[in-house]
């Protein structure tokens, strides 16, 4: 097959896999990819599905919670066998467990901050905690994650022995990157507007925000990418599991989309000022633990929005780890599933009593 | 023949024009590039292996590719095309808004006129195909969780949320791997006001 006719067959399925996504829907559970690692539920509520991959050999004494981003499918983090943050963290011998978020429905558009923070998560800490007899546990957050991971600390903070944020959108008054002046650019009514008409944030709006930030890459550069790194062995199987993922955008609830909207707007959550039901969020109240991992080419979230964290809450333990990786790079990259993680891991294994 | 010499002379005033046009723009193209294209690629091809020139070309291919990058990305950071942006994607939702409310207001009445069904109509049966996929879901979700850990663990929660707050034993719970009945011996959580609106769900 000619490299033309290659590239053209690849941006084909691209294109069918888009139109198809727009016909059916976006991220449905049901259409997610079989998981790597094997798990089981262990809890379900509200907008939570609780599951919990078996720490492989001797446990640590702190499991570990996975907190994904709300906006895409978390099957992310369990790709491939070999591909997979959380066989990497099973492995070195962690219990982990993750929040596989259930999309919202029209219903939950009333769903906001306090309700992912105060029910959600902290309903499934709370199983975590009855399910492996541990009181603290570790948590992991990613990118939208890791700004419910930090309210979550904040507001709740003797539940919580180490924290780690991946690629946090913290210090949202940083704006280097293109999506971050396209944010800052929306008049606060847009958001209102689309609440008023969808109820919930659409998945096809957020999809087609992020693919319209790299228009070059997704009409035509991922397509010759995959055909130039077709002949590495496993490539077009992870680069097709990788389309899936980039195809699973959930909507987000209405009230949670216009409270990050504002955060977002107001640098509310590094102002101290973010409230979270009734309570405002001071992360001077974050006591524990905490590594702040920042993607040096993160393209989504700017390193510089992330790395004021550290001097923002009280832990006497605080560190910001750079590593050279993109926004998900990070998750599914072979050189940071071999060196990233293992880092991670060992910094919450010395963490673990 | 007088007329075919007529012709003939035409076509040539026509060529010479056209020759002289030709010209031109040849003087053009000579003054903008050095050395025409077709010029390099000829001494490429001669001097270059194959290899050498997928190399050249995946190299011509990056730079076309980074040079888009970098104007798209110029583009969006521009203040001015952000507001302008923002603006048109809010006018455009208010516009779509509009348009919903006064087809629905003009339409309502005309669908099932003509034997089509309405908005609310087929609102239900969406709800109907959601409900069955809710069901589907709950279904999977049942199968895959073992036994019933999930409802026992969900009641043990809810227990622990009620006990927390009346400072009660707790409940039964099991530990992971093991599958022994623990005691659960009770610590402070979120507050019962703050997770009451979701127990039981």
């Amino acid at each position: 097959m000619s490299a033309i006719s290659e590239v053209a067959s690849y941006w084909m399925e691209g294109a069918m896999r888009t139109l198809d996504a727009f016909r059916t829907g976006f991220g449905a559970p049901m259409d997610d990819p079989p998981p790597t690692t094997p798990s089981r539920i262990i809890y379900e509520s509200g907008l939570v599905r609780l599951r919990h991959y078996e720490a492989v050999g001797t446990a640590h004494h702190t499991p570990v919670l996975l907190i994904y981003s709300l906006i895409k499918r978390p099957f992310i983090l369990d790709l491939l066998p070999g591909r997979s943050v959380v066989e990497v963290l099973v492995k070195q011998g962690f219990d982990v467990y993750l929040i596989d978020w259930i999309p919202p429905r029209p219903e939950d558009k009333w769903r906001g901050f306090d309700a992912y923070v105060n029910q959600d998560i902290a309903n499934a800490v709370r199983a975590i905690q009855i399910y492996s007899g541990v009181e603290q546990i570790s948590i992991l957050g990613y990118c939208f994650g890791a700004l419910l991971a930090t309210m979550y600390t904040a507001l709740h903070g003797r539940n919580v022995k180490n924290l780690v944020t991946l690629t946090i959108p913290f210090d949202t008054s940083e704006r280097r990157l293109p999506i971050e002046h396209l944010a800052s650019a929306m008049p606060a009514r847009s958001a209102q507007t689309i609440v008023d008409m969808y109820g919930n944030a659409p998945a096809w709006m957020i999809f087609s925000f992020f693919n319209t930030l790299a228009p070059t890459h997704h009409l035509l550069d991922k397509f010759v990418g995959a055909y130039r790194s077709s002949s590495r062995p496993g490539y077009i199987e992870m680069f097709r599991l990788f389309e899936r993922w980039l195809h699973s955008d959930v909507p987000m609830a209405g009230k949670i989309f216009l409270e990050t909207s504002e955060m977002s707007r107001e640098n509310l959550l590094k102002k101290n000022a973010m409230k979270v039901g009734s309570t405002i969020v001071d992360l001077k109240r974050i006591v524990a633990p905490l590594l702040n991992v920042i993607g040096d080419r993160d393209d989504i979230v700017s390193p510089a929005s992330s790395e004021p964290l550290p001097d923002c809450v009280s832990s006497v333990d605080k560190q910001n780890l750079h590593y050279p990786t993109g926004h998900m790079g990070a998750a599914v990259s072979s050189d940071a599933l071999k060196r990233l993680w293992p880092q991670i891991g060992a910094w919450l294994a010395q963490r673990d009593s | 023949m007088a007329k075919n010499g007529t012709e003939q002379a035409n076509t040539n005033g026509i060529n010479s024009g056209e020759s002289q046009f030709t010209d031109e723009l040849l003087k053009l193209a000579q003054a903008l590039m050095p050395e025409p294209p077709s010029g390099a690629i000829k001494c490429i091809v001669e001097k270059k292996s194959d290899r050498e020139l997928t190399e050249v070309g995946w190299k011509a291919y990056d730079k076309v590719v980074e040079v888009a990058n970098n104007a798209t990305n110029r583009l969006y950071s521009s203040p001015t095309f952000g507001q302008v942006l923002g603006t048109a994607i809010d006018t455009m939702l208010r516009v779509q808004r509009f348009n919903a409310a006064v087809t629905g207001a003009f339409f309502s009445a005309l669908w099932p006129t003509v034997g089509l069904p309405t908005a609310t109509e087929v609102e239900a049966m969406r709800n109907d195909v959601r409900a069955l996929r809710d069901e589907l879901r709950e279904a999977s979700a049942e199968r895959q969780a073992d036994e019933d850990y999930a409802r026992e663990l969900h009641d043990a929660v809810r227990s622990s949320i009620i006990n927390s707050h009346d400072g009660d034993a707790a409940p039964r719970a099991r530990k992971a791997g093991v599958h022994e009945v623990a005691v659960w011996s009770g610590w402070n959580g979120a507050d019962h006001t703050e997770v009451s609106n979701d127990v039981g769900n």
